[in-house]
């Protein structure tokens, strides 16, 4: 089941510079939310803080407060947090040393499960949930990166899947596919949301507002707008939220 | 188009030529190396035959006394060349040597490039090329005068008491000088280069993979043993072909430290030994005093299997290499 993220006053810096300038707000569980706005605003540096993926860059810091449900994300484990709050990047990253199968399953031998056929079941169902059973069911044992863009992909979002997350936050994670591979991703998104709590980057503001129920923007770090999709995309309440979503800048 | 020119012609066969001369050369060394001393083994290789591989007694014989003719080649009366005890020594000291250097190696090498920054990052790093460039007489002296000690009064005990129970670690520390003390010092020797090599490895992996697993809720340690490592596999299998070829070919500070082992296989982890390389230093005087020659001989085919075993290692690093390689390439053509 999903959960819901709280976020209050998040601040982030790369060594003196400060990207993230006190964001706050409420991400709804078992809802999709798309973050928008241009580029270098800290869009991937706001999730990367979600999963405390931002603490391991080097010089990354943060101040301010995460909450998944009712616990807090900074008094967690690091490592948990990021079984709770899987991840899917810009890039397709499948790990390029394994197999399809193992790409997916790894997270399941480490997470402790042991049993053979229930962690085969397991890849089995994610790699549906990913819609690439079918394509890749014959060779599964074949390395990773002898898939396409789009399937590797569907892959890292199976691999996320597979350790069962509340939350999935996914760093525009069609932007370097095709339009074909793009939809299969958007409808992904979708059937996903029943069980997940989906936070999306996007530079596409229609695929905002295909995918989204909810959408922020923002600007040189800070949240400008944040509100229902259609009303923040038909009705905006900020100047700035307006300029961009008409193409004014951005 | 410009036609090329019959100048710009001639200058391209001239580099031509010097590029594939230049690219000749190792493998022109290589050959030469090895026909000279193979051709400078066989009188003894037709005095022993297979004992040289197998003999353990090493012994230049009376040289002031009768000569004996064995299979057409004379020899000073009881003299036998019996290499295995260095042979043993070599591999023995080497391997171990290895054992010890590739964990360090790697773990320095994780923390130089991933964990620390900036100047303690510049001054780590410069610290460990500093390592690689002190001589070897140095290491061997660092190893008798304070690794001997130690050995004797602390370590050997120390492994006495604690792994004991297996017979090949139990034992008298002796002097302290032998195979363990050797060992140590080639495993100092050969940490910095191998760390070096392991740590640029480990900054070549794309950072996109380690989020990749960190992401997914990998622990430190799970991602550099799940992602970085096989993903510099190939490379690393290199880099320990490389040093333990160093390790085995190591002369000075193995003469210092090994004890000077003869005639005997090392029966403890303590046991005075003598490499390949350190007996070929430490006899060739001596034997330059055998009228027959025979002696030079013997160290000329104890210079050939040396080099045969540095060059079996090597190939079966790049096998390794190549397996894993092609694994991955026929997955990807499917
Ligand atoms: N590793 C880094 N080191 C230093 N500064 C960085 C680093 N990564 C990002 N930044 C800076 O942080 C700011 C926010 O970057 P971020 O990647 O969060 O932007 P973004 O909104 O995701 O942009 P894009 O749409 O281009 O992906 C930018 O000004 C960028 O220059
Ligand atoms: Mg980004």
């Amino acid at each position: 089941m999903g959960q819901s993220l709280h976020v209050r006053d998040l601040k982030a810096w790369y060594g003196n510079h400060q990207t993230l300038r006190g964001i706050s707000m409420e991400i709804p569980e078992n809802r999709v939310t798309a973050i928008i706005g241009p580029s270098g605003c800290g869009k991937s540096t706001f999730i990367r803080c979600l999963n405390r993926l931002h603490e391991t860059t080097p010089q990354g810091r943060v101040e301010g407060k995460v909450q998944l449900g009712d616990a807090d994300v900074y008094e967690m484990d690091a490592v948990d947090v990021r079984r709770v709050i899987g991840m899917v990047f810009q890039k397709p990253n499948p790990f390029p040393t394994l197999s399809i199968y193992d790409n997916v399953a790894i997270g399941l031998k480490l997470g402790g499960m042991r049993d053979k056929s229930a962690q085969f079941e397991r890849v089995e169902q994610s790699l549906r949930m990913a819609a690439l059973w079918d394509e890749v069911k014959d060779r599964l044992h074949r390395p990773a990166v002898a898939l396409s863009g789009g399937q590797q992909q569907r892959l890292c979002i199976a691999r996320a899947l597979a350790v069962q997350p509340n939350v999935l936050l996914m760093d525009e994670p069609a932007s370097a596919l095709d339009p074909i591979s793009t939809a299969r991703i958007e409808e992904l998104v979708l059937s996903l949301k029943e069980n997940y709590t989906i936070v999306i980057v996007t530079h596409n503001m229609q695929q905002a507002a295909r995918v989204a129920d909810k959408t922020a923007f923002f600007l040189n770090g800070e949240l400008i707008e944040f509100g229902d999709t259609t009303s923040l995309f038909t009705r905006p309440q900020d100047n700035r939220t307006e300029d961009y979503i008409t193409g004014r800048f951005g | 188009m410009r036609a090329a020119s019959r100048a710009s012609k001639t200058a391209d066969i001239w580099f031509r030529v010097v590029a594939g001369l230049c690219a000749s050369t190792p493998v022109l060394f290589l050959v030469v190396i090895g026909v000279v001393v193979l051709i400078d083994s066989i009188p003894v290789i037709r005095y022993m035959g297979w004992h040289f591989l197998t003999g353990v007694n090493w012994d230049l014989g009376d040289m002031y006394g009768n000569m004996v003719v064995r299979n057409g080649v004379s020899a000073p009366a009881g003299a036998t060349y019996g290499a295995l005890p260095y042979i043993v020594g070599t591999l023995a000291s080497s391997v171990l040597a290895m054992l010890i250097a590739i964990p360090v190696s790697v773990c320095t090498a994780v923390i130089l490039a991933y964990r620390v920054h900036g100047p303690v990052k510049s001054v780590f790093s410069i610290l460990v090329e500093l390592l690689a460039g002190i001589p070897s007489v140095v290491f061997g002296l660092w190893g008798m005068v304070v690794l001997g000690p130690w050995i004797v009064h602390d370590l050997g005990p120390a492994i006495n008491r604690v792994l004991g129970f297996i017979p090949f670690l139990r034992g008298s520390a002796g002097t302290g000088l032998g195979l363990l003390n050797s060992a140590l010092v080639l495993a100092l020797m050969v940490v910095p280069i191998l760390t070096a090599t392991t740590r640029d490895l480990l900054e070549q992996v794309p950072v996109l993979y380690r989020e990749g697993g960190i992401g997914l809720g990998m622990t430190d340690w799970e991602v550099i043993r799940r992602i970085c490592l096989p993903y510099v596999k190939d490379g690393l299998i290199g880099a320990v072909a490389l040093g333990w070829g160093r390790a085995m070919g190591e002369t000075m500070a193995v003469l210092m430290v090994g004890g000077s082992g003869m005639n005997a296989l090392p029966h403890t982890i303590f046991s005075p030994i003598s490499t390949m390389a350190s007996v070929i230093a430490n006899q060739l005087d001596s034997a330059l005093t055998d009228a027959t020659h025979l002696a030079v001989h013997a160290l000329a085919e104890l210079a050939l299997v040396l080099m045969v075993l540095t060059l079996i290692t090597n190939w079966l690093a790049r096998i390794l290499v190549q397996r894993s390689s092609k694994t991955l390439r026929e997955g990807v053509r499917a």
